[in-house]
């Protein structure tokens, strides 16, 4: 980020670079084993799933089940590419000496974010999490909890998740889905529960968190239509509900 | 001054021996911690009003600390207490308890732990009683006296009716949530298939809600706020009935004192209660006529043990029981996508009936179908990322359910309450050792399969990983430390609840019980501390 802000400032200030597209590196050139644990101060273990089916799998569910999902198949195949910086002869006049990647002592957040700091990152989650946008009680609902219990990270892999969820949108949904399957008490996480128990608490982020999908409801109607001699009343729609509703009809016909 | 009865507590069973010592003419003085009750938050708000309405909505729902918020690093259980409630449960300095094997939750509010209870309101049977002195006949009177105070809500002609008896002063049900309503359906198009293949019966629940006005309080009005703390006195609290109590000339209610002994002459008489004031810790000593010990049953028994260590005698109270109960989460799958209402009766108004071989060995399941529990701590222990999560739970809030399933405890002498000693002679702290009968999970565990047989015959999944035993203690029905036995030895209760070798010495909570039901036990205590004033009172 800093040498970024160094390139930015430095053309802001007049440094002469001629037209195209100039892709920036840091020193270390890292795979993404070598980043962990790098970041973590420890060797990681590391579970391989078949990259192919896994993002056939993710293809397939992404139709019917989007809104559930916390990666897509297009996100996941960011990773078959590397993401190095081609060579461009301003990059090294931009950035002669470009900073080491931080070591896992030193991957922890500053302590105590600004106030606008944390209106910034419970808006993130909030709209993440419930797709909804925090009102002004709320934002200062999160400042008043962060100033009466803290949520730091317990170690340096909660550090780096929590680093990576600061990433953007992608990497709250990976931060979020990496902590949702392998480490349930991250600090991520516990951000993303307080949000929710933010928005669920008040007013009038309650009523979005309460409804059901459009989709799933015809589930609902496919429960009643067993009480309604087995007709199933979901005869529009492409959900995966709905289809699933008319299926079971059409085999018990 | 001597014929004045003092009550120490003033929970369930305190309030309703006080009533019933009123009613016969006595005068009552009651001492009792008694931390208050706050005021109800918008008393004419639905619980979603209360979101929009309250000036501060995430301080009643989460707490001014957010103690009530569940983040993935605490240890709690799925549910923290909700703010308003934190009175009940607020414990006492320097009340220090060491338990092993059990996890006791003790109140010192006005009203007790059922300032915080469900409601669920069952009468045991006459197989239940069997370890009593004293059987259906001498408690089906009392039941009705309490129930006409109170108010209980329920059916008598459904599957469960063969396990609850009948009683004077039932009430018709409360409306159904949807969700119970839909689980009732299905069962009464299929129930001799699913009875008869599970041997287990669904049915109303018995509850101590009112379905419609009685004696000065309102019928419910489907807020939603139950679990929140009724705001119109629906469900039945013992404050209830402490406020008809206050309103008498003679009784007498001194709250903020916490009473440590009672000391007594050489005849056995008890002559004095010894305590001291909450607030200034000044000591202070009150002469009884009858003394009524109904402070729940751990306090009870430690009043009880501290007076005979300060006699000169070192006695352990064996025999403590409490109902082993498993949490079992479901979902129905024929409502996966159901919207819910919010604006329904919130604790269990369905239960699972489970006979056994003999009816003590009944396993008594309680279905509650959490239409307005917070997401967040359900969201969270769902193993996908919190998106994911709720927008799974979104979809299936409405298809939620909870069996909490409810095992009978015998009295056993190794489960005991003992006094921790000090160098100094002094007691330092209260023991409570508990060990479960070796029997035990050749008990639960096949009960867990059935139940899960049987939800599942009613379309409802509950995953295995998620069925969690509680620990003891945790059901909070506390008993069997003094038990009423008609042959009884020195610290033992007659039927009357009247001590051994004491004159003038009466229990009235669950210290007497002489075996523990699968049933909750809270509305035969009241109806046995009815009973029991007026067998020693009468
Ligand atoms: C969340 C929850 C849900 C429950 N749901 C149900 C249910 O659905 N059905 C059911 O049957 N039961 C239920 N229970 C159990 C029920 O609440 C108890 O069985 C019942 O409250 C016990 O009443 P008690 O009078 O024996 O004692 P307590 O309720 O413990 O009352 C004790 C009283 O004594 C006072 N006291 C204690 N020590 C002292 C002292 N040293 N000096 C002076 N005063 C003292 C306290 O201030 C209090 O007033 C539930 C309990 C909880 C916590």
């Amino acid at each position: 980020m800093d040498d970024v802000a160094d390139a930015l400032a430095a053309i802001a200030q007049g440094a002469a670079i001629e037209g195209g597209l100039i892709e920036l590196g840091g020193a270390d050139r890292y795979d993404l084993r070598a980043l962990y644990a790098r970041l973590r101060g420890a060797p990681v273990r590391f579970a391989h799933l078949p990259l192919t089916l896994t993002r056939h799998a993710l293809a397939l569910a992404e139709k019917p089940l989007l809104p559930l999902l916390p990666l897509t198949a297009g996100q996941l195949s960011t990773f078959v590419n590397d993401g190095l910086a081609d060579p461009h002869p301003a990059a090294a006049a931009l950035l002669p000496s470009p900073r080491p990647a931080p070591r896992a002592n030193r991957a922890s957040p500053p302590s105590g974010p600004s106030g606008e700091a944390l209106d910034k990152e419970f808006t993130r989650h909030a709209r993440y999490v419930a797709g909804v946008e925090p009102t002004a009680y709320q934002k200062a609902k999160n400042r008043d909890f962060h100033a009466k219990r803290t949520l730091e990270p317990a170690n340096a892999l909660d550090a780096l998740l929590l680093k990576v969820s600061r990433l953007g949108g992608l990497g709250l949904a990976l931060a979020d889905s990496y902590s949702g399957l392998l480490y349930r008490r991250s600090v991520v996480r516990a951000k993303l529960v307080l949000a929710l128990a933010l928005l669920e608490s008040s007013a009038p982020s309650f009523a979005v968190l309460d409804a059901p999908d459009k989709g799933a409801a015809r589930v609902f109607q496919h429960g009643a239509a067993r009480r309604d001699g087995g007709r199933c009343h979901a005869d529009r729609g492409a959900g995966v509900f709905a289809r699933a509703c008319r299926a079971r009809a059409h085999w018990q016909a | 001054m001597s014929d004045r009865i003092v009550i120490i507590g003033a929970g369930a069973t305190a309030v309703h021996f006080a009533a019933t010592a009123l009613l016969l003419g006595r005068k009552v003085l009651m001492l009792d911690v008694g931390r208050p009750a706050p005021a109800p938050a918008l008393p004419g708000a639905s619980l979603n009003g209360l979101k929009t309405d309250l000036d501060d909505p995430v301080r009643y729902f989460l707490g001014e600390d957010y103690g009530s918020l569940i983040l993935p690093t605490d240890t709690s259980e799925y549910y923290g207490f909700p703010p308003s409630k934190n009175y009940v449960f607020k414990p006492l300095d320097d009340y220090a308890v060491k338990a092993k094997g059990f996890e006791p939750l003790m109140s010192f509010a006005a009203g007790g732990l059922a300032q915080a209870w469900t409601a669920g309101a069952y009468p045991f049977n006459e197989g239940e009683l069997e370890a009593f002195p004293f059987g259906w006949a001498e408690m089906a009177p009392a039941y009705g006296e309490v129930a006409r105070r109170i108010g209980v809500s329920g059916v008598t002609d459904d599957d469960l009716s063969q396990f609850y008896p009948a009683h004077d002063g039932l009430l018709p049900p409360i409306q159904l949530d949807a969700h119970s309503q839909f689980l009732l359906d299905d069962y009464a198009s299929r129930r001799e298939k699913i009875s008869g293949k599970h041997g287990l019966y669904l049915g109303r629940s018995r509850s101590a809600s009112l379905s419609r006005d009685h004696a000065g309080r309102k019928a419910c009005s489907l807020s939603g706020r139950c679990l929140w703390g009724c705001p119109s006195q629906s469900i039945y609290t013992p404050s209830v009935t402490l406020q008809e109590c206050l309103s008498h000339e003679n009784f007498e209610y001194r709250p903020g004192v916490r009473i440590a002994h009672f000391t007594s002459d050489a005849s056995g008489r008890v002559t004095h209660v010894a305590g001291s004031l909450i607030e200034s810790g000044e000591e202070i000593s009150v002469a009884v006529g009858e003394l009524v010990l109904a402070a729940g049953a751990l306090s009870s028994t430690r009043i009880f043990l501290e007076s005979l260590l300060r006699a000169g005698v070192r006695h352990e109270a064996g025999g403590l029981m409490d109902n082993r109960q498993v949490l079992m989460p479901f979902v129905n799958f024929k409502r996966l996508g159901a919207a819910f209402d919010d604006r329904s009766y919130q604790y269990h108004q369905i239960a699972i009936g489970a006979p056994g071989a003999h009816p003590f060995d009944y396993v008594h399941g309680l279905v509650t179908t959490l239409t307005t529990a917070m997401a967040h701590p359900v969201a969270q222990s769902l193993p996908v990322g919190m998106r994911a999560a709720m927008g799974l739970f979104r979809n299936i809030h409405g298809a939620l359910g909870l069996a909490n399933i409810n095992f009978a405890d015998t009295r056993r002498e190794e489960n005991r309450i003992a006094l921790e000693i000090g160098a100094d002679g002094r007691s330092k702290a209260m023991l409570i050792n508990y060990t479960p009968d070796t029997n035990e999970p050749a008990r639960v565990k096949p009960m867990i399969k059935r139940f899960r047989g049987f939800l599942a015959a009613l379309g409802c999944v509950a995953p295995p990983n998620m069925t969690r035993m509680r620990p003891m203690g945790a059901s909070v029905h506390y008993a069997g430390t003094v038990p009423m036995q008609t042959e009884g030895g020195d610290f033992t209760t007659s039927s009357d609840g009247r001590c051994r070798p004491f004159k003038n010495l009466i229990f009235a909570d669950g210290s007497t019980f002489s075996s523990l039901p699968a049933k909750n036990l809270t509305f035969t205590l009241m109806a046995n501390s009815t009973r029991i004033a007026r067998a020693a009172l009468g």
